[in-house]
């Protein structure tokens, strides 16, 4: 028995061995394609259902080729996921083989990073992703067989060369070994991909990919001439590295004549000459020879040379170019133009009706006034600033403004330079065009209006205490990444009446504050206020564009509207920790907001004050840590609307298309009763504009009045609706049901006989999809007042 | 008069989800020709979702453009309606419906009329493999034109406010021929 039992015993224990030696089973995570639809236009949805998950809630989507990876977090069994082919453009279906047959199961390889691959054939517990090839677009019934579905696996055949990399790293100096800037490489024959930076060795670097079955050639070059070309091949999947050096003489002679193309007076000319070193003193000679010869010796580099004379126009090379050897130039100057003054270090003019050059920085001191009169254009080819600590006048006209333009966009700089208490510019019609700062404001003021912005990156950067007021000001820009106004250190800057389209409007932050009245945003980037900064936003229009209020911020938002927006509102936070910031506060009143994707939206808790404003479609508002009751209608309002407690509707806001209320809005009369009235002297509105009902009341005087009685109420069948009218009143009633998102459900037409004075009217409520709840009608008779109440259905 | 069929397709939406997962039970709708040959279309499609687990479906909304019908100059989509993602020549639709429930949506599109007869096809129903429960339709036609044929007998008719109106009624539609109507301008 003892031996049967060790028998056992050790048969037990080798099996034991044995099944632990087998591989454990392989868990098979798996979803299926529960729906695959081609638009005309070649994109497709692809609809996954996750079927099987484990313990895995990340997974990523792999494409074949592995160029689209997608990543899927918080997924669960169950879920559907929708793979949108516009937001992956590589990731396309292949037409070239096999049939694609709905409800496919995929499975989840379990190669420990929860990946699975669509696409990829030859793969016995992963099945090849159908082909478009043979999939009929139902829509039209037509078989997709075009070659523009392809597979993005062919995208990937460029990365199966052997593909190598070369490094070229390069130095030009001169003969006191040192290196000079402003040259580039570049590669080119058989490049894949390059990329090129300088470094703060004072070497430049290229790397290139290109096939290294074949040669490349890299070449050194400023931007006029190449210095010098070479040959590179290389090893497959290994590294090249090339060498240069360029060795130049340090002073070379740089000799010309300056004349005028009238021939008269030569002499008095000058010629300007910028280093490329920003740390080198820019040269400015004085041409005293009758015949407007010089003759200088200068370092070896790379310079941008100006010639000029007070009076006429200048002539500018633009570009820096390299000054290696001998130069001999001959430069004439155009006399054409009657008068053009010259701004240098040492002549300060009052501005009025010409065109100026500004060739130096100017400065104004504390008790000194520079004032720039109609008509003026100044023009800065060269990074020069106006340094402010007095006074600035900028007077334009609105038919002669002032104008002032950059030639020069290489380096950030900043036009106005304003800085003490002292320090502060008056600007009335006045043109700015092409500047990096127009403006930065050091603990000094600012006065703007009716100007114009084209083509500016920063127009206020504020620190210090610095204080700006704008007035019906309008701006233009190419850059919709760059900031208009950056505040911080306690600025302050009030923009009124203007409007932003296509930018970044601001960046407050560091005890700052910026307050908007009557302005209108349309399609800018997100600007942001965060770190206790600041802002208030009255009278406003904010159109496809959001609003970032982050942590330690305070937002002060009345009678505005936000639409068409992904964000609205958006409260952000930097950083990994979630949670409530006591600190940060949202006052929100008589606003509207409407067809935003989410109104306000946030990862984050603060306080927030909402009262009297409209939105629409209906949101939860999970953000605001001490009222988690909004949205929750459980009262009315003045207008008998539903509302929650703190008087916030929900109902289609009925907007025209300018962003003015209809005369059946809800938000009319729907804003704070302890505000200031409107202008018509009736309850305010909610949104930017307000409803004038002065005019409305003139209409309806005119109009003859009209009920409406609807029975049963409860309805459930079927609703009938008596509609009174006076003798006489004809026409067709149009008969409306909405529900309380403010979307149509039912509508009906009704002849109304003339000789009646009561029509009859039944809408069937059967078969119309209709759930249990409250809904709204409307009757609408040409002519007439639209009547309208509420409606009971129960199913 | 030129007789050219004009093809308005409002609701062949693309049903190449798995059979039956969704019905179309019904549609309320109202044509309207105006003075000026646009033509709209509106009105609510109800829908009814057959699965108990999942609440959303993708549809194609198709607009009819050809020879006959110009360019779409104006859409809106609203109802339970979670993306509308807008295209060439039709609306791509992610309709948000509970399991089990039937809910509507409503649609309107507006169009130029470049020829003097219309096609709405209703054929299309077929596909659906299933007689719509009720179908209502309102003709609305401005009176600068002459209806000279409807498809079918309209319910009710009438004339008010410088239009006319044709209303037909019809329960377990599946039919095998499309609405057509055709209309001729009358000079003033």
């Amino acid at each position: 028995m003892k031996k049967l039992l060790r028998v056992f015993i050790v048969f037990s224990v080798c099996l034991l061995i044995s099944l632990s030696g087998k591989s454990n089973p392989t868990p098979v995570y798996g979803g299926k394609i529960s729906h695959l639809y081609f638009f005309e236009d070649g994109e497709f949805f692809l609809e996954l259902y996750f079927m099987s998950l484990a313990d895995y809630d990340d997974i990523k989507i792999m494409s074949s080729s592995g160029l689209t990876i997608i990543d899927v977090s918080d997924v669960e069994e169950g879920d559907f996921l929708i793979i949108d082919s516009s937001e992956y453009p590589n990731l396309e279906l292949d037409p070239t083989d096999g049939y694609f047959s709905f409800g496919d199961t995929f499975n989840f390889s379990d190669n420990g990073d929860s990946e699975f691959s669509i696409g990829t054939s030859g793969n016995d517990d992963v099945r090849p992703i159908p082909s478009g090839c043979g999939i009929s677009n139902l829509t039209y019934n037509e078989p997709y067989s075009e070659s523009k579905y392809v597979y993005d696996a062919q995208v990937n055949i460029m990365q199966s060369l052997p593909v190598t990399k070369g490094v070229v790293k390069a130095a030009v100096y001169n003969l006191q070994d040192e290196i000079l800037p402003g040259f580039i490489i570049r590669a080119y024959s058989n490049v894949l991909d390059e990329s090129f930076c300088s470094s703060d060795d004072g070497f430049y670097y290229l790397n290139i990919y290109w096939d290294a079955t074949m040669e490349t050639t890299a070449m050194l070059s400023n931007l006029a001439n190449t210095i010098e070309s070479k040959a590179i091949t290389g090893t497959p999947l290994d590294t090249t590295y090339v060498s240069y050096t360029y060795n130049v003489p340090s002073i070379i002679n740089f000799s010309g004549t300056v004349v005028l193309e009238d021939q008269t007076n030569h002499e008095g000319s000058y010629v300007y000459l910028e280093s490329y070193n920003p740390n080198d003193e820019i040269l400015y000679h004085k041409i005293d020879n009758p015949d407007g010869l010089f003759a200088l010796e200068i370092s070896s580099g790379i310079y941008r040379v100006a010639y000029f004379q007070d009076h006429y126009s200048p002539n500018l090379t633009g570009n820096f170019l390299p000054y290696l050897g001998s130069k001999n130039v001959y430069k004439s100057l155009n006399t054409d133009e009657k008068v053009v003054n010259l701004i240098s270090p040492d002549r300060v003019l009052d501005l009025v009706d010409s065109t100026y050059y500004l060739f130096s920085d100017i400065y104004v001191p504390a008790d000194i006034s520079l004032d720039i009169y109609n008509n003026a254009s100044v023009v800065l080819p060269l990074p020069k600033e106006i340094e402010v600590e007095g006074m600035v006048n900028i007077i334009g006209e609105s038919n002669n403004p002032v104008s002032f333009i950059s030639d020069y966009y290489q380096s950030p700089y900043c036009l106005f330079n304003v800085k003490e208490e002292t320090g502060t510019v008056f600007s009335n019609y006045v043109h700015y065009e092409g500047f990096t700062t127009v403006y930065s404001l050091e603990s000094s003021s600012l006065e703007v209006s009716n100007s114009h912005f084209i083509d500016n990156e920063l127009i206020i950067n504020g620190n210090g205490g610095a204080c700006a007021h704008m007035d019906n000001c309008t701006f233009e820009g190419d850059n919709p990444d760059s900031t208009l106004f950056v505040l911080r250190g306690n600025s302050f800057a009030e923009i009124n009446n203007c409007v932003f389209e296509n930018m970044k409007v601001f960046d407050v932050y560091d005890n700052a504050h910026i307050r908007f009245d009557s302005c209108s945003m349309l399609n800018c980037n997100p600007s942001i206020v965060w770190n206790y900064g600041s802002i208030s936003i009255n009278y406003s229009a904010i159109d496809n564009t959001t609003i970032e209020l982050n942590r330690h911020s305070k937002s002060r938002i009345n009678h505005s509207t936000f639409l068409n927006s992904d964000y609205a509102l958006h409260y952000w936070i930097y950083g990994s920790n979630n949670g409530n910031y006591p600190d940060t506060s949202m006052l929100l009143q008589n606003s509207v907001f409407y067809n935003n994707y989410h109104h306000i939206s946030g990862s984050y808790y603060g306080n927030g004050y909402l009262c009297y404003n409209q939105f629409y479609p209906y949101e939860e508002f999970i953000y605001f840590s001490n009222a988690t009751d909004i949205g929750i209608l459980t009262s009315v309002n003045n207008n008998n609307d539903s509302c929650d407690i703190y008087h916030n509707i929900f109902m289609d806001p009925l907007l025209k298309d300018d962003l003015h209320l209809t005369w059946n809005s809800p938000c009319i009369n729907a804003g704070d009763p302890n505000a200031p009235k409107d202008p018509d002297s009736t309850i305010t509105d909610m949104g930017a504009y307000f409803y004038d009902l002065t005019a409305l009341i003139d209409e309806v005087k005119r109009t003859i009045p009209v009920s409406v009685n609807s029975f049963p109420n409860p309805a459930t069948e079927v609703v009938t609706f008596d509609i009174s009218h006076q003798k006489g009143v004809s026409g067709t009633a149009i008969i409306t049901l909405y529900n309380l998102n403010g979307v149509p459900v039912a509508t009906n037409y009704q002849e109304l006989p003339a000789l009646e004075s009561i029509t009859r009217c039944t809408m069937p409520l059967q078969n119309r999809g209709l759930a249990t709840g409250v809904y709204v009608y409307t009757i609408a008779i040409p002519g007439q007042e639209t009547v309208g109440g509420k409606l009971m259905v129960v199913k | 008069m030129k007789y050219v069929f004009t093809i308005i397709l409002s609701i062949l939406f693309v049903m190449n989800l798995h059979a039956q997962r969704l019905s179309f039970i019904s549609e309320f709708l109202t044509f309207e020709l105006h003075a000026d040959s646009t033509f709209t279309t509106s009105g609510n499609y109800i829908m009814k979702n057959n699965t108990p687990d999942r609440d959303y479906f993708l549809l194609s909304y198709p607009f009819p453009q050809d020879e006959y019908m110009g360019e779409v100059t104006h859409w809106d989509i609203k109802g339970n309606v979670e993306n509308v993602r807008e295209r060439k020549t039709s609306l791509g639709l992610r309709f948000k419906l509970a399991p089990g429930m039937q809910e509507s949506f409503w649609a309107t599109y507006t169009q130029k009329c470049l020829a003097d007869s219309a096609k709405y096809i209703i054929t299309t129903t077929q596909a659906w493999k299933k007689p719509l429960e009720i179908a209502e339709y309102t003709l609305i036609v401005d009176e600068c034109f002459k209806v000279s044929a409807l498809p079918f007998e309209p319910d009710r008719q009438w004339k008010a406010d410088g239009k006319q109106y044709f209303f037909f009624h019809k329960e377990n539609l599946m039919p095998e021929k499309d609405f057509v109507f055709r209309y001729e301008y009358i000079e003033p």
